[in-house]
């Protein structure tokens, strides 16, 4: 009799315990889309503004005018990778890079490959 | 001598049926909490993707601006700001599902239950500024 108990607790502890484990700790919306869109925003934004004509580091002043009007306004930090302009100084391992696209860009007159990054 | 046993198996299965029925209705109260919870995260992820489509839709079609008379080139994130017209956001409220749905450059005065923003340019200066879209 006891042994008949004994199978049945554990039956049910184990069922219990399967629920338990099975219980997905509360998921977050996914955002991961709309984040890259975010990203492609911001990278649109300054090319209408035309930030990317004659690009070099004579547009150091004027991107990174326009970087801070974005961050200012969205809270974003944005970073393009190659060439250190940002609107947040202090490197990565003071920011959170949530999102990164790759653009090619005409910069110093030759195409190059360049990563922009949005964080926090 | 037998009897006895018997009568010590039913008061042992009354005393095992109590908990097991207890860990039971905890059991069905746990999966409806869970289903319940799964239930609302479909439904808030469905509300958001919606909005999300509805900004992406917004930010490079339905309120860009064009140039070129045959051609009518698009500039997508140089929003018009004209074009976000009442009847502009009821359209877009209809074919999406959507019970409000408000689409401006001002932060949403009334709660909604979700927004979101999208960066974009206006006007001829293309000043940067945040389109919300907002809705449930």
């Amino acid at each position: 009799m006891q042994s008949l108990e004994a199978v049945i607790s554990l039956m049910f502890f184990l069922s219990i315990s399967s629920v338990l484990l099975s219980v997905q700790p509360h998921r977050h919306i996914d955002d991961s889309l709309y984040r890259l869109q975010l990203a492609e925003d911001a990278w649109r934004v300054l090319y209408l503004r035309g930030d990317f004509q004659d690009f070099d580091e004579g547009k150091r002043e004027t991107l990174e005018t326009d970087m801070a009007d974005i961050g200012e306004k969205t809270s974003l930090c944005l970073f393009l990778d190659g060439t250190r302009f940002t609107n947040c100084r202090g490197g990565d391992d003071r920011h959170e890079i949530f999102i990164s696209i790759r653009r090619t860009v005409i910069f110093r007159g030759k195409p190059e490959a360049l990563s922009f990054s949005l964080g926090k | 001598m037998q009897n006895r046993y018997k009568g010590f198996a039913s008061f042992d299965a009354l005393f095992c049926l109590v908990p097991i029925l207890l860990m039971l209705s905890l059991l069905m109260q746990a999966s409806s909490s869970l289903s319940n919870q799964a239930q609302e995260q479909s439904h808030s992820q469905q509300i958001f993707d919606k909005l999300v489509s509805v900004a992406d839709y917004t930010v490079k079609i339905g309120a860009v601006v064009r140039y070129g008379n045959e051609t009518k080139i698009r500039y997508p994130n140089w929003i018009d700001a004209d074009a976000l017209s009442e009847k502009y956001v009821e359209d877009l409220r209809t074919r999406a599902d959507l019970e409000e749905l408000s689409i401006g450059f001002d932060p949403p005065s009334s709660p909604s239950a979700f927004c979101i923003y999208r960066i974009v340019v206006v006007g001829d200066q293309k000043t940067i500024t945040k389109m919300y879209v907002c809705g449930g």
